[in-house]
């Protein structure tokens, strides 16, 4: 018995294919999981499908969303297909022996229409290695370029740095550094998600990922159904992009220019 | 003829640093005398070189085997140091970053060196890095604007890179960890870690963004670091630094992200002689390139420059030297303020 799976996006219907066992065709989003493009206003999408009979939805790369629109999705089993953010990575991440470190940084820059997504992606990450939800402290955003400092729990500082870099990928280009004792550094483009976890005596790099993020996102929707879970993605998406919007229209702080001599 | 060096210091810098790199350019220098403020460690180091041994800086500057004066003592004696060597007619000066504690002092000590004509070098081993100059005309000639600057260091205890580079050297007793939540010691902390480590990169930082606007956040991190971001020529910085009690090797990384290209400076680990930095290149173009190391390393350039410097007679840029520190103390001072209210 396979999963059949409506979906416009052309992208998705490779995916179906190298999940012959799990997945089939579907010409209709009744009963089936439906893909939605991540372009346009994917949550009317997303709740169209539903509305059609959909048992669940996939957004393809996701755009800026309004928060009371998401807030009409929750409990939809969504799974969230992320540019720069991989679900198996972000498990081999929270598998990784990196404890609670003492700081993480963050480095993320993308094209001018990419630097919102780039920039969710990023603190998706960073929440990661955080282990404990981000509080903004601090941020500064003028001219396309700016620095944030957050807090995560009681215990981590991050700190980021964030730009429209014209020469950076479509998707844009990132990095997090953990530091401390046990040191993870993740880095993401377009192109691939690397993981590496640096200890006193070794270190040691995650292997590369060849599942296409399609395949994945399907995958993850099915087990998901199939566990009768609803995944966090959702959840996660929304205090990513919140986080992102606030640091994006942070202007240059009076009370910070107040220090300066 | 090799010139006659004496050292002002006989802390970890001197015994694993200066002295072995010192050792390594016969033909420019030798060590001659060594100075300390009596903890008896002068001797022996001294005694390795060939070279006298004293307790307080006034022997050394009245040998008259001491031609270079190389200033390894605490921060805050570095100024009154530099005077004096002028004073005592002496040909160069080597000064351990950072040139003073204060920008009073540090204007007079190269006032003082501008007017006697004495070349002074201090010690940004980062900005004499060969890579440095590799990646600073990469950004010149193919890198386009400066959208932002990261320095993010990770850094075990420096015991484990003395270990590699001399022997027989009594590590320092680990100190307690700072309580960070008195706004005072988060204030003192961030304030010393920027002049005394963040100093390292300074200089490379102004050499991009040289216009200091304002220090946007500063918070002192556990055990012991700083995050910093501030804006300098429109250009976000930020700075993060945590001292570790042990894992993994040091991380010393410079980023500085163009609208073309993104180009990561990893600096070896303080002490060792592994060469230069490396750069690593992500280009607009799609390709990652990471150019060639040069064996020399910053702190044998810096000795270079130097020795160049008493050779060719060329002038100092005594004024980008105290741009340096203006720019330095500065941010010290306004990241110290923040990170004592926000602690």
């Amino acid at each position: 018995m396979t999963t059949r799976v409506f979906s416009p996006v052309a992208r998705y219907r490779a995916a179906i294919a190298e999940l012959p066992a799990t997945t089939s065709v579907a010409d209709s989003p009744d009963g089936a999981i439906v893909v939605v493009d991540g372009a346009g206003s994917w949550w009317q999408e997303a709740l169209r499908a539903t509305d059609s009979g959909a048992v669940g939805v996939v957004v393809s790369a996701p755009g800026p969303a309004p928060t009371n629109a998401l807030d009409r999705l929750a409990g939809i089993p969504i799974v969230l297909e992320r540019k720069l953010f991989r679900a198996d990575v972000a498990g081999d991440a929270l598998a990784a022996p990196v404890g609670d470190p003492a700081a993480v940084v963050v480095e993320c820059h993308a094209p001018r229409q990419a630097l919102a997504a780039a920039l969710r992606d990023a603190l998706a990450w960073a929440r990661l290695f955080a282990r404990a939800p981000l509080a903004l402290r601090t941020a500064e955003f003028s001219g396309a370029r700016g620095v944030a400092l957050l807090a995560a729990g009681d215990a981590a500082s991050v700190s980021l740095v964030v730009g429209a870099s014209a020469g950076a990928p479509p998707a844009g280009r990132l990095r997090v550094t953990t530091l401390g004792e046990t040191r993870a550094e993740l880095e993401a483009d377009d192109r691939d998600v690397r993981f590496a976890v640096t200890d006193a005596s070794s270190r040691r790099v995650s292997p590369t990922r060849f599942e296409r993020p399609e395949r994945l996102a399907l995958r993850r929707l099915v087990a998901a159904l199939e566990a009768r879970e609803t995944p966090s993605d959702l959840a996660d998406y929304t205090r990513d992009s919140a986080l992102a919007e606030a640091i994006l229209h942070s202007p240059a702080s009076s009370s910070a220019a107040a220090f300066t001599s | 003829m090799p010139h006659g060096v004496g050292v002002i210091g006989a802390g970890p810098g001197v015994a694993a640093l200066h002295l072995p790199t010192i050792a390594g350019m016969a033909d420019a220098f030798r060590v001659v005398h060594v100075t300390d403020a009596g903890s008896g460690r002068a001797a022996p180091l001294a005694a390795r070189s060939g070279a006298m041994s004293s307790a307080g800086v006034e022997a050394l500057l009245r040998d008259p085997a001491v031609e270079v004066v190389a200033i390894c003592s605490p921060p805050a004696e570095h100024a009154a140091q530099i005077i004096a060597s002028v004073a005592a007619g002496k040909r160069a000066v080597f000064c351990e970053k950072p040139v003073a504690t204060t920008l009073a002092d540090a204007e007079e000590a190269i006032e003082a060196c501008r007017r006697a004509g004495v070349p002074l070098v201090v010690g940004t081993n980062h900005y004499y890095d060969p890579a440095w100059g590799r990646a600073r005309h990469h950004l010149s000639a193919a890198g386009g604007p400066v959208v932002s600057i990261s320095v993010t260091l990770a850094l075990p205890p420096n015991g484990r890179y003395h270990d590699v580079v001399t022997e027989a050297f009594a590590p320092s007793a680990a100190r307690p960890a700072p309580d960070l939540r008195d706004p005072a010691v988060a204030a003192s902390v961030v304030r010393a870690l920027l002049t005394g480590l963040a100093i390292h990169d300074l200089p490379l930082v102004r050499d991009l963004a040289p216009r200091l606007e304002r220090v946007v956040f500063a918070q002192a991190l556990p055990p012991v670091g700083y995050a910093v971001g501030f804006v300098a020529s429109g250009i976000p910085v930020q700075l993060t630094t945590v001292m570790l009690p042990d894992g993994a090797d040091a991380l010393w990384r410079l980023t500085v992200t163009t609208d073309r290209d993104r180009l990561d400076v990893t600096f070896p680990p303080a002490f060792v002689h592994a060469g230069s930095a490396s750069v690593r290149v992500c280009a607009i173009d799609g390709r990652d390139t990471t150019y060639l190391r040069d064996d020399r390393d910053g702190y044998v350039a810096e000795w270079t420059a130097l020795a160049d410097l008493l050779a060719s007679g060329e002038p100092v840029e005594y004024d980008e030297l105290l741009d340096d520190v203006r720019y330095a103390l500065r941010l010290a001072e306004d990241a110290a303020i923040l990170a004592g209210v926000t602690a």
